[in-house]
């Protein structure tokens, strides 16, 4: 740039600074609104959630989600039913209910796709498992699903912990 | 090396925006370079990535990185032919806008170091809230996955939303697996696109250098705002491509700009693809635009240049909604259940009173919104002529914009309360991830209003920054 217009750009810039006392005034309001509203923030937000975030660094991306959201239990158990089911198969899940979150057919893709997933029907459980005869369907517990005396007739049990754990292929 | 390839895709996708405001904006700041290129080369690449998709192009690597190529070619043919024609002929608006102070320089390092917190915290906790795992990631997962835009029937709701954030998080998982998951960086880049774009805006408007870097700081640290620039929900990016086609509608009408329309049009498409309930926000504000400049009778709209976009941007992706996307549609739902309902006179009173109720708890908690409300408030009071008919456009259209906008959301939270029981719990949900672009353009227009107060403007004899 030239020099003249250098110059030029430096005046302007001061004479655009040097303004009346009251910007001065708002301007010292509002550093000390930004100044509060960053303490709210690193308080509510970026402390509690760098805390969270460090503990876990160590895990991949898919157990971080499972963590944050559902707890340490959850990740693991999910980490059992990827391992246990192949991604082709099909995973068969009880009918939607808001008390277990992998009912939810988007929350169980992002945790078990590529795998295909299929809920039972409210009215047809025995039934919908009963037709689970292939080689390719398998069925994790979810809290009493599925019922163990229908679905032992055609899957085997491979445990997890507890009464947890996959009904696969016999 | 997963790093390196998230930060190529980055750059790619911010490459092509880069290169479509070299086209549109040949004098534009860095600054405002820096706030357009991330959204807009992100928007369009994934809507071309969709249309292509649609015409049954598969969503490959090599597919795409032709695609991305050959559209910078274009680009770059454009930009060379629009030289070559005739630089003189283009009007320039942007005289003088460069002036930037040191406290520029401050905000902006400040923000700098924002991003890099808020893109760490946003890969750090991964897909861990309902939205972003049960919709925008397994969508697009999926479309990486079967390398196609059909990928996008996993999660919820089939293909009932705009493929915008799905795009762009199958871009990452197509080239890097996703595995950090880098495709968290677009949050923060938005909002950190949105925020340069606000303080571009108030430099083209002269607000004082010291009011706007705080101004800016005040926004930015929002800690609703701040939070959901992390979490992976998509209500953060619509608002920001709706602020920025807010402020260039505003600038463009102002100078009857054909080509700045063309942005803000472009702008306002992208708004539409990235979130369903974006087509009415787009309808509102171009609305409202329109009344701005028919009642102060300043500037002149282009609707050729200013319409066109939104039409081929919007219009395409609605077809395709109306196609395959409607029957897993909410809002479809929730409006035919509410004509039912007001047909037979039901009002639900109680609902437009719990709703504004609750409207005026929330503005007002510092733990959500911060103080931009009370400080927008004390400055709509000090400046509030500005907004008289005929006194001041911007103020004018910017005032309109921020009404239209929140009663909109407000609306559209009596309209669910139509379909969806418990509206009490709707309202903590989606109130504040609603109200963002009605808050950050309320805020926008205190800080412009308190600006142009004469007290505030300047010593006499004092000239302005940027003379128009």
């Amino acid at each position: 740039m030239r020099k003249e217009e250098k110059q030029k750009h430096k005046s302007i810039i001061r004479q655009a600074v040097s303004a009346p006392i009251i910007v001065y005034l708002v301007t010292a309001v509002l550093i000390v609104v930004v100044v509060s509203q960053t303490m709210t923030l690193w308080d509510k937000v970026i402390s509690p959630l760098a805390i969270r975030v460090i503990k876990i660094k160590e895990f991949s991306a898919l157990e971080r989600s499972a963590i944050l959201h559902e707890g340490f239990e959850f990740a693991d158990y999910i980490n059992f039913i990827r391992e246990t089911i192949p991604s082709g198969a099909k995973v068969i899940l009880p009918p939607h209910s808001t008390r277990h979150s992998l009912t939810n057919f988007g929350f169980a893709d992002y945790f078990l796709m590529p795998r295909e997933l299929h809920n039972c029907g409210r009215n047809e459980i025995d039934e919908c498992i009963l037709r689970m005869t292939g080689d390719r369907s398998y069925i994790p517990v979810l809290s009493d699903f599925p019922p163990r005396e229908i679905v032992a007739q055609v899957k085997q049990f491979i445990p997890y912990k507890g009464n947890f754990g996959v009904w696969a292929p016999k | 090396m997963t790093v390196i390839i998230d930060l190529l895709v980055t750059l790619a996708l911010a490459t092509t925006g880069y290169l479509c405001v070299r086209l549109l904006l040949k004098e534009a700041s860095w600054l405002e370079i820096l706030s357009l290129t991330f959204p807009l080369g992100s928007g369009l690449l994934t809507w071309l990535f969709f249309l292509l998709g649609w015409i049954g192009i598969p969503f490959d690597r090599i597919q795409v990185i032709v695609i991305w190529i050959g559209v910078n070619l274009v680009l770059l043919a454009l930009i060379r032919y629009q030289k070559n024609e005739s630089a003189s002929k283009r009007p320039s608006i942007v005289n003088n806008r460069q002036h930037t102070a040191g406290v520029d320089y401050a905000v902006l390092l400040i923000l700098g170091a924002g991003l890099v917190i808020s893109i760490i915290l946003s890969i750090g906790r991964s897909y861990s809230v309902y939205d972003g795992i049960a919709m925008w990631a397994p969508k697009g997962y999926g479309i990486a996955l079967e390398r196609s835009l059909w990928g996008a029937r996993w999660g919820n709701h089939g293909y009932a939303y705009p493929l915008n954030i799905h795009f762009n998080i199958a871009s990452f998982r197509l080239f890097s697996g996703d595995l950090l998951p880098g495709s968290k960086m677009i949050f923060p880049l938005y909002f950190f696109s949105m925020l340069l774009g606000i303080y571009a805006f108030w430099i083209r408007e002269q607000v004082h250098p010291y009011l706007r870097a705080c101004s800016l700081l005040v926004i930015g640290t929002v800690p609703v705002l701040f939070s959901f620039s992390m979490i992976g929900y998509a209500n953060l990016p619509m608002a920001a491509y709706m602020v920025l086609a807010t402020l260039w509608g505003i600038e463009g009408i102002m100078h009857g700009n054909f080509k700045i329309q063309i942005l803000s049009g472009i702008l306002l498409g992208l708004t539409a693809w990235t979130i369903l309930e974006g087509m009415l926000y787009v309808v509102a504000i171009g609305l409202v635009l329109i009344l701005a400049r028919y009642v102060s009778k300043i500037g002149e709209i282009k609707p050729f240049a200013w319409i066109t976009p939104v039409v081929i941007i919007a219009g395409v992706w609605f077809v395709f909604f109306q196609m395959h996307g409607s029957t897993g549609s909410q809002a479809i739902s929730a409006a035919s259940k509410m004509l039912q309902a007001l047909l037979q006179g039901d009002w639900q009173p109680s609902g437009i009173r719990l709703i504004l109720w609750f409207a005026r708890r929330n503005i007002f908690d510092i733990s959500t919104w911060g103080l931009i409300y009370p400080l927008g408030i004390l400055f709509f009071l000090l400046g509030w002529k500005q907004v008289r008919p005929g006194k001041n456009f911007v103020s004018l259209a910017l005032f309109l914009a921020t009404l239209a906008t929140g009663a909109l959301s407000l609306g559209l939270f009596y309209l669910r309360s139509f379909d969806i029981p418990g509206l009490y719990d709707l309202l903590v949900r989606g109130f504040p991830r609603s109200f963002m672009s009605p808050s950050i353009l309320f805020f926008v227009l205190g800080v412009q209003l308190l600006a142009a107060i004469p007290i505030m403007v300047k010593k006499p004899g004092l000239p302005h920054l940027a003379p128009r």
